[in-house]
């Protein structure tokens, strides 16, 4: 069967949609138009591949990580390199995108949120090349924890608007430039840089990641002559796990794995694992899981990897989660710095810590499968943001 | 026809424009709360917007941003504001619109929380998160339990959806004054009126109720001559309730009091 999703109203089965203040919805209905004008459009795929190509850095590679394998004496796995694009994570690749649509749609000003700082950064970097002006949020509690990306999108020319609402992370980023986008809905783009949020911005941030996953499909294919046997990649909103997933969706006897923030124990508030452990609710403008108590109160969330710190999921994920199509599993805090630092020792590596999350499941399945066996690992950042938790937490 | 609208009606006859307060159900905490509206019926508000607060209101400005932490804070619960509202409906003739965000309602279950909101005498529900494509569902289930969905248009929205808006809202259309969040605003934006002219002139028959960034009976008045059924202040009346903290319910009987005053005879 072939996969063409979402549909026309935005939905992925009963997930998705667009419940969004009445103010939005021209604006996203102008957004989907441009988008779907725009996608097939020779002039701006041939700017958006050159763009990626010349200045993000693509392809990236798909690495035998053969110590690794060594170690561990199972499957082979594979790493997909994204950590090694122009600012190091996996969101260039979408801000590019939607920065080149911004300007094809004739918007002079990107507002953007941020947890972690990568997807600020990467908004940062596309619209100073791109010569758009640029807005970030971003909650306090995330500027101080990731000083360094703010003082790197200051320097990109970027300005950093500190959130104090709520719970000072990323979901109040996002209130807050959905608060933005409410009131400056006709000058301003909102780049949103995860597969969340109403439609169309779970399709075009999947349709832009994509590029990870049709590159490491045709890899693989060149370097072993077959289809890995598992597809493994970190789930925050989940836009590094849709873009790997998505060019594989059509190959049945790939298993797709998606690994949550387990965090530090199972209860409400000590974990950002929303599709394992969440309800099915509505945030930021999409039906999917969400992380809430039994009044619909959105709940707080917690990863030692900021950028997992979120209460809800690309509805995507939810539908690939109830077809069965892709598993999603969790791993904790202390498996995931394991991780990190197995891959820093054997490879030479420092792996986001969020990708560790992923590194982290795919070693321990490693371990049980054969030696003919493949999995890939989208290592969908570097870790060098991630420093000073790392030491923090090794109490150096 | 229902209640509410019927209500409109009435008040159109008499030459008046009804003005509707609003207050985050549970603010400052639950006993206030009961006492301010109490305040504000005997001030003369005949509809009162009841706001069941959520987590991450993403419509809203600071103000009632604040509000709502405050009263989730001193432990205000869907349930709980639905029977606050049951109590008023029951010892007062007037309309009550719940305003809150469409998680609660969906965690509640659609069914469960408008078979409650019905037996709380709740005339109608405003959802700022669920758009007329969403609305399907929602207000199937609110019809068989006798609550009016009532819909929001706001200046970005095109003649065309306007119109569909005006036609598939129950009780009144809420016309969303400005591109913006919620909050007072010390001029009346110009959106407000084109958006207020549009909708007459679309649908001369549905009400319309004006809200977001009215904070001075004046405007209120200057939106009730272009033909605004009713006007609804909600920033406003919570900063007046922050800054009376001793008494707010006097404080705020007194400025509901102007402003139905004010409504009373807009074309004087």
């Amino acid at each position: 069967m072939k996969y063409n999703l979402p549909t026309s109203d935005g939905r992925f089965g009963r997930f998705g949609g667009r419940y969004v203040p009445e103010t939005l919805m021209e604006a996203l209905s102008e957004l989907e138009e441009s988008y779907i004008k725009l996608k097939n459009d020779p002039d701006f795929r041939r700017e958006l591949d050159y763009m990626l190509r010349e200045y993000a850095g693509r392809p990236t590679p798909l690495y035998y990580a053969e110590n690794l394998t060594k170690i561990i004496g199972g499957a082979k796995i594979y790493l997909k390199r994204e950590d090694l694009l122009h600012g190091g994570a996996h969101k260039i690749n979408n801000t590019l995108g939607q920065g080149l649509l911004a300007k094809r749609m004739g918007k002079k000003r990107v507002i953007a949120e941020t947890g972690a700082g990568q997807h600020g950064v990467a908004t940062a970097m596309a619209c100073a090349v791109l010569g758009l002006k640029c807005e970030i949020y971003m909650g306090e509690i995330d500027m101080e924890r990731q000083r360094m990306n703010v003082q790197r999108m200051r320097l990109l020319g970027a300005e950093v608007h500190p959130v104090s609402s709520g719970s000072k992370t990323l979901k109040d980023a996002i209130n807050e430039a959905i608060r933005d986008w409410v009131t400056n809905v006709e000058t301003t783009y909102y780049l949103l840089g995860s597969c969340v949020g109403p439609h169309p911005y779970p399709m075009i941030v999947r349709d832009f990641q994509s590029v990870i996953g049709a590159e490491a499909r045709s890899q693989i294919l060149e370097k072993e002559g077959r289809l890995p046997d598992y597809v493994v990649a970190c789930v925050g909103g989940g836009s590094n796990a849709i873009g790997i997933f998505h060019p594989f969706i059509e190959d049945k006897e790939v298993k797709l794995i998606g690994v949550e923030a387990g965090g530090e124990g199972t209860e409400l508030g000590k974990h950002s694992a929303s599709l394992v452990r969440g309800l099915e609710g509505v945030l930021h403008g999409a039906l999917t899981y969400v992380l809430q108590d039994e009044d619909g109160q959105i709940a707080g969330t917690h990863s030692i990897a900021a950028g997992l710190d979120y209460p809800a999921v690309g509805p995507e994920h939810a539908y690939l989660k109830e077809t069965g199509r892709a598993e999603y599993t969790t791993v904790t805090d202390d498996e995931a710095l394991q991780a990190f630092l197995t891959l820093s020792r054997t490879e030479g590596i420092l792996p986001a810590l969020e990708s560790a999350h992923a590194l982290a499941y795919a070693i321990k399945l490693a371990e049980n499968l054969s030696r003919d066996e493949i999995i890939i690992v989208n290592l969908s950042g570097r870790g060098d943001k991630d420093l000073e938790t790392v030491l923090r937490r090794l109490g150096r | 026809m229902n209640g509410l609208e019927e209500r409109f009606r009435r008040a159109r006859r008499r030459g008046c424009s009804l003005f509707i307060p609003y207050i985050t159900g549970g603010y400052p905490d639950m006993k206030s709360c009961r006492r301010i509206i109490e305040a504000m019926i005997q001030a003369g508000a005949e509809v009162i917007e009841l706001g069941i607060p959520f987590s991450d209101p993403i419509a809203d400005g600071v103000t009632i941003q604040e509000s709502t932490f405050r009263a989730l804070q001193a432990g205000a619960t869907p349930k709980g504001v639905l029977e606050l509202a049951g109590e008023i409906s029951a010892s007062h003739d007037i309309s009550i619109a719940i305003l809150t965000y469409l998680n609660p309602v969906y965690r509640m279950g659609l069914r469960r929380f408008m078979e409650e909101a019905s037996r709380r005498g709740v005339d109608g529900i405003i959802i700022p998160d669920l758009p007329l494509e969403e609305a399907g569902p929602v207000k199937r289930i609110a019809m068989e339990y006798g609550v009016s969905l009532i819909l929001l248009a706001a200046p970005t929205t095109s003649d065309e959806r306007l119109a569909r808006i005006l036609d598939e809202t129950m009780g009144f259309a809420y016309l969303v004054s400005l591109t913006g969040t919620t909050g007072e605003r010390d001029a009346l934006p110009p959106t407000a009126i084109q958006l207020l002219q549009r909708s007459k002139r679309l649908n001369p028959v549905k009400p319309v109720a004006v809200g977001f960034g009215v904070s001075r009976p004046s405007q209120a008045v200057e939106l009730a001559r272009l033909g605004a059924d009713g006007v609804i202040a909600g920033s406003r009346i919570i900063s007046e309730i922050r800054r009376s903290m001793e008494n707010p319910e006097k404080a705020v009987g007194r400025l509901v009091r102007e402003f139905v005053k004010a409504l009373s005879s807009p074309g004087q």
